[in-house]
């Protein structure tokens, strides 16, 4: 079926489009950049978790392990559901990024005023800062990024748990 | 004997037309809009940041070139093996979408016409792969005619 395929022409066209698309997309009033701008976020060492309001923090791990002590945070996992099963922080809420939507928010025990910190796996991840985003767009307020994520929290050796999603 | 009603000149022509009219619609519809098809594809959450804005951009192009270059019949197995590539892909990145249970625009037509990932859309996908299967099949056979 792909005898006659010729290799050459199916380049010209590959590259042909990309060249097309690059120049349209350079010249025209609608381009986009060619890399999406990734946000910069500022990270907290040591801040009251109300201090921040509207806008999404990093925090470091030593940060987040005394709020965590205390109590006076809700953590959330953004990892799939069967991530989540298989370990993740005591305590913590499963709201897996991929499936979240605005209208199941109520489907989760989070209010726009709770201290909410969100991770997902370690720092190639972006799920936590995405899932962050979308809850910042529901005007929730105080949003933290673990930015090191579960792995981090396993090799420190703190507590972890293992349940089905919740 | 089946083979050779499908062999047929008018037939062949007629569904090559409206394949690649369906691939230039598709791809103009995302070229008016690239900053939409852009979060389109990013609500997939199947793909990179860093790549989301380089697909937007790139990807209605190769359907656009690709279709006008199979109606005029230039380099025909070529572009249909792109075309069918690309419609092998959108339909599993579909099928996975329904599997995770997402409820997301397909973009497949650009955002205008809302068009959700679903059921409907994948088997609309099977019945133009068969389309793509049957003119990636016949345009060899008119190929090693000439």
């Amino acid at each position: 079926m792909f005898k006659k395929i010729n290799i050459r022409n199916l380049l010209y066209i590959i590259f042909g489009s990309m060249l097309m698309a690059l120049l349209y997309n350079s010249f025209s009033a609608i381009g986009i950049d060619l890399v999406g701008n990734k946000k910069e976020y500022k990270t907290l060492n040591s801040a009251k978790k109300d201090s921040t309001v509207n806008e999404i923090s990093l925090i470091t791990p030593a940060l987040f392990y005394s709020w965590y002590e205390t109590k006076s945070i809700k953590i959330i996992d953004a990892r799939d559901q069967w991530d989540f099963a298989e370990g993740h922080i005591k305590g913590a809420i499963n709201i897996p990024e991929y499936s979240f939507e605005k209208n199941n928010i109520s489907d989760f025990e989070i209010m726009p005023d709770d201290s909410l910190v969100i991770y997902c796996s370690a720092n190639d991840c972006d799920i936590s800062k995405r899932l962050a985003e979308e809850l910042l767009l529901l005007k929730f307020k105080n949003l933290f990024v673990f930015e090191e994520g579960y792995e981090y929290w396993i090799k420190a050796r703190l507590p972890t748990e293992k349940s089905e999603a919740r | 004997m089946i083979k050779e009603k499908l062999n047929n000149k008018f037939l062949y022509f007629f569904l090559r037309a409206v394949f690649a009219v369906i691939f230039i619609f598709a791809g103009m519809e995302k070229i008016s809009d690239p900053a939409s098809f852009s979060q389109t594809i990013e609500n997939y959450k199947l793909f990179p940041e860093f790549a989301l804005n380089f697909i937007a951009i790139y990807l209605p192009w190769l359907e656009v070139i690709s279709g006008i270059l199979l109606v005029w019949s230039k380099h025909e197995t070529e572009n249909l093996l792109i075309l069918n590539s690309l419609l092998v892909l959108f339909t599993i990145i579909i099928i996975i979408s329904v599997l995770r249970g997402l409820n997301i625009e397909c973009g497949c037509f650009g955002t205008a016409m809302g068009i959700k990932v679903g059921i409907a859309k994948i088997i609309e996908n099977l019945v133009l792969i068969l389309v793509g299967v049957y003119l990636q099949y016949f345009s060899q056979l008119r190929k090693n005619e000439i």
